[in-house]
């Protein structure tokens, strides 16, 4: 393939950490940028020596990888274009709303036979994969539960309305959950069935707790709030002969605990290249898309698992608010 | 003092000792006598605190100086003892579970309603020093909406009455019972429960891990974990975690051990909802040094919820924590089950105690 042009759909929060690592790619020859808010766009652009253009159609047009980072609402839209113009396409996570954006998208992207490539940066932070690696050592023996506590604040002053609104963010479950649901399914596979309890504030479904059945009986524990003032992010999976725990608020490391044994201690990376300012998990994860792309390797996360995410996600919200236990659909 | 409070203790294990030396270490009680099944526990107490040894639950009741009974047996007999010491006349104090089915709460219940006299159930988390100063620090989060309990420990047995014979009850009626009564006390009623659970340990009847999700009235919600093969964190930590739209109380209390029971508050003084401009400081509670060796963390706890019953009965009022408080807890736990049994194919306690999912449904306001 030619040199790289990506086109960044969006040039929000997300974008902008995106974009500071899809510059410093090799192989990349330079970024392009669509943002409604057309002055936004072209800081953005500006920063990475990039171009900004006025519509998503112009975007597809000037770029052969779509980098689609726009508000999950308008997500459709931008893979609808990408597909017209037969765009390879990455999209962050979530891959929808509901499920029939989900499926709209890989119904668009099987017809229009592109490249897909999921964004759940969560499979490329180095502490996600030290567990992941882990569990599959056997160094927890058989594990038969993963959770995870993700508690943290939402600023409605600094926030996008729309982040506000479930109808048009999907809320804290769908925004934050599926990086968590996704880490569970990960390590311990497939959601089976949900309950869920949740509270809300408006439109907006800050603080949800779930507890899942994983296939082969395995538990899944979720917490999660955009509510707290307090920052805390846990996350652990258990096994037969030990656990794991991981503790981001206080100590970047994983704890190893095995019975009858001292617990032993693995150091994780900073999340940050202090040299670039990069979010090391978005840069590997745009390192694994391009080479994927060149060589034409199937990428670590596919379409089916964002569709698994928000999938699981809906199936816990539907819990929550009928009040009972949820079979998760499996497509 | 007007006068001294003969107690009998039904019941001759750790629990039954322990309320034992809480009646002795009291100036308004006196220990009269011991009852258990496997009389020669009976005896060890009666020996150490100078009391007779009753042949049966019967002869313990018929005997006038007994005027309160502590019931500390294993939690299968705790219903037919309270009711039996309910229709002799008894005051009583009686372990927690208060009893395993709807359909023995309800008998139990009758039989208190009849004898009028003072009837508490022994959930001791009330009297910590940190759980009060929770209680009273709550008011400062606002609107509270979330509640979580977690309460981890590494048991590697597959022996014991919990893990053998699933007509005790279940691991989480044995402890998931005091996170249940703590989730009252501190958020309110609850109206919906709906769980996990896993039996990891396959020498064990009944299951061994249970995460219960509950909503309460008035929209907070809550979680509440109780775990038989916790690796994690500190081995018999109970952990807790307030959310409400001011702030965030951090709590541990942890039995063995007094350095371990904390208490945090974070206060946010950001003008709108969700935006962090906090304080963070821990909460002061009084650490009064523990007369017992068994639970030192927790402060005497047994002590402060004998003395409250004592003043109960001889004031004649309502104890701290009522019948209804002691039921409440009991449907949780069942609600829990019931949910779990219909959902999973395994740990079924349910289809190995069919009273229990039939019971859990009699409880329309929980399942």
């Amino acid at each position: 393939m030619k040199k790289l042009v990506i086109g960044l759909a969006g040039a929000g929060g997300i974008a902008r950490d995106h974009a500071n690592s899809l510059s410093r790619l090799p192989g990349v020859k330079g970024l392009a940028v669509f943002d409604p808010d057309r002055t936004r766009a072209e800081e953005l652009a500006a920063l990475h020596g990039g171009r900004s253009v006025g519509s998503l159609r112009e975007l597809a047009a000037a770029c052969n990888l779509l980098w689609i980072c726009t508000p999950p609402f308008v997500r459709l839209a931008a893979v609808r274009e990408a597909c017209r113009q037969g765009i390879p396409i990455f999209c962050e996570k979530p891959l929808g709303l509901t499920i029939a954006e989900c499926e709209a998208v890989r119904r668009e992207v099987r017809a229009a036979r592109i490249p897909f490539f999921m964004g759940q940066s969560g499979r490329y932070a180095a502490f996600g994969r030290k567990m992941k690696d882990l569990v599959e050592e056997g160094a927890i023996g058989r594990p038969w539960m993963a959770w995870s506590t993700r508690l943290g604040w939402l600023d409605p002053a600094r926030s996008p309305a729309w982040r506000l609104d479930d109808r048009r963010g999907g809320g804290t479950l769908i925004e934050i959950g599926v990086h968590e649901i996704d880490f569970i399914r990960w390590t311990c596979g497939d959601f089976v069935r949900v309950s869920a309890e949740a509270s809300s504030r408006g439109n907006f479904q800050h603080t949800v707790s779930a507890v899942g059945t994983l296939r082969g009986g395995r538990i899944a524990r979720l917490d999660v709030s955009w509510a707290d003032p307090r920052y805390l992010w846990q996350r652990g999976v258990e096994g037969e002969e030990g656990s794991l725990f991981f503790d981001d608020a206080r100590v970047r490391e994983i704890i190893l605990h095995r019975a009858g044994k001292e617990p032993r201690v693995f150091r994780i990376e900073n999340w940050k290249d202090e040299r670039t300012g990069e979010n090391i998990a978005l840069r590997s994860q745009a390192r694994e898309v391009v080479e994927c792309l060149f060589s034409g390797r199937k990428p670590t996360v596919t379409i089916e698992d964002g569709a698994a995410a928000v999938t699981t996600a809906l199936a816990m919200r539907k819990a929550a608010r009928l009040g009972r236990t949820v079979a998760v659909p499996r497509k | 003092m007007s006068r001294k409070i003969g107690i009998g203790i039904l019941g001759c294990g750790l629990m039954g000792g322990i309320h034992a030396e809480c009646v002795a270490r009291e100036r308004g009680a006196y220990l009269v006598g011991f009852q258990n099944r496997t009389r020669e526990k009976a005896e060890a107490l009666a020996r150490r605190f100078e009391g007779r040894v009753y042949g049966s639950v019967a002869e313990a009741l018929r005997d006038p100086a007994v005027e309160a009974v502590v019931i500390a047996s294993s939690q299968q007999a705790h219903a037919e003892q309270a009711i039996a010491a309910c229709r002799a006349g008894k005051h009583v104090l009686c372990e927690k579970p208060l009893a395993l089915t709807p359909r023995e709460m309800e008998a139990v219940a009758r039989a208190a309603a009849r004898a009028r006299r003072v009837f508490m159930v022994a959930h001791q988390l009330r009297f910590h020093p940190v759980i009060a100063t929770v209680q009273r620090a709550r008011r400062r989060l606002g609107r509270s909406f979330h509640l979580d309990l977690e309460w981890g420990l590494r048991i590697q047995g597959a022996g014991g009455r919990c893990w053998e014979d699933y007509r005790s009850g279940g691991f989480f009626m044995e402890l998931g019972c005091h996170l249940a009564d703590l989730a009252r006390h501190l958020m309110g009623d609850v109206r919906h429960v709906a769980a996990g659970a896993l039996r990891l340990d396959r020498r064990r009847v009944t299951e061994d891990f249970t995460h219960a999700l509950i909503s309460f009235h008035g929209g907070a919600i809550g979680s509440l974990v109780v775990s038989a093969n916790h690796r994690t964190l500190r081995q018999g930590l109970l952990r807790g975690r307030l959310l409400g739209e001011k702030g965030r109380i951090d709590f541990t209390v942890y039995p063995y051990a007094r350095a371990f029971n904390t208490a945090t508050l974070t206060l946010d003084h950001g003008k709108s909802l969700f935006v962090p401009d906090t304080t963070v400081r821990p909460l002061a509670f009084p650490r009064p040094r523990s007369l017992f060796r068994v639970y030192p963390g927790f402060y005497d706890v047994y002590q402060r919820q004998m003395a409250a019953f004592l003043d109960a009965v001889r004031r004649g009022t309502p104890p701290p924590v009522t019948l209804d408080d002691g039921r409440a807890a009991v449907g949780i736990i069942l609600a829990a089950y019931a949910s779990q049994g219909a959902a999973t194919d395994r740990p079924n306690l349910a289809r190995k105690a069919p009273a229990y999912r039939a019971d859990a449904a009699c409880h329309p306001s929980l399942a």
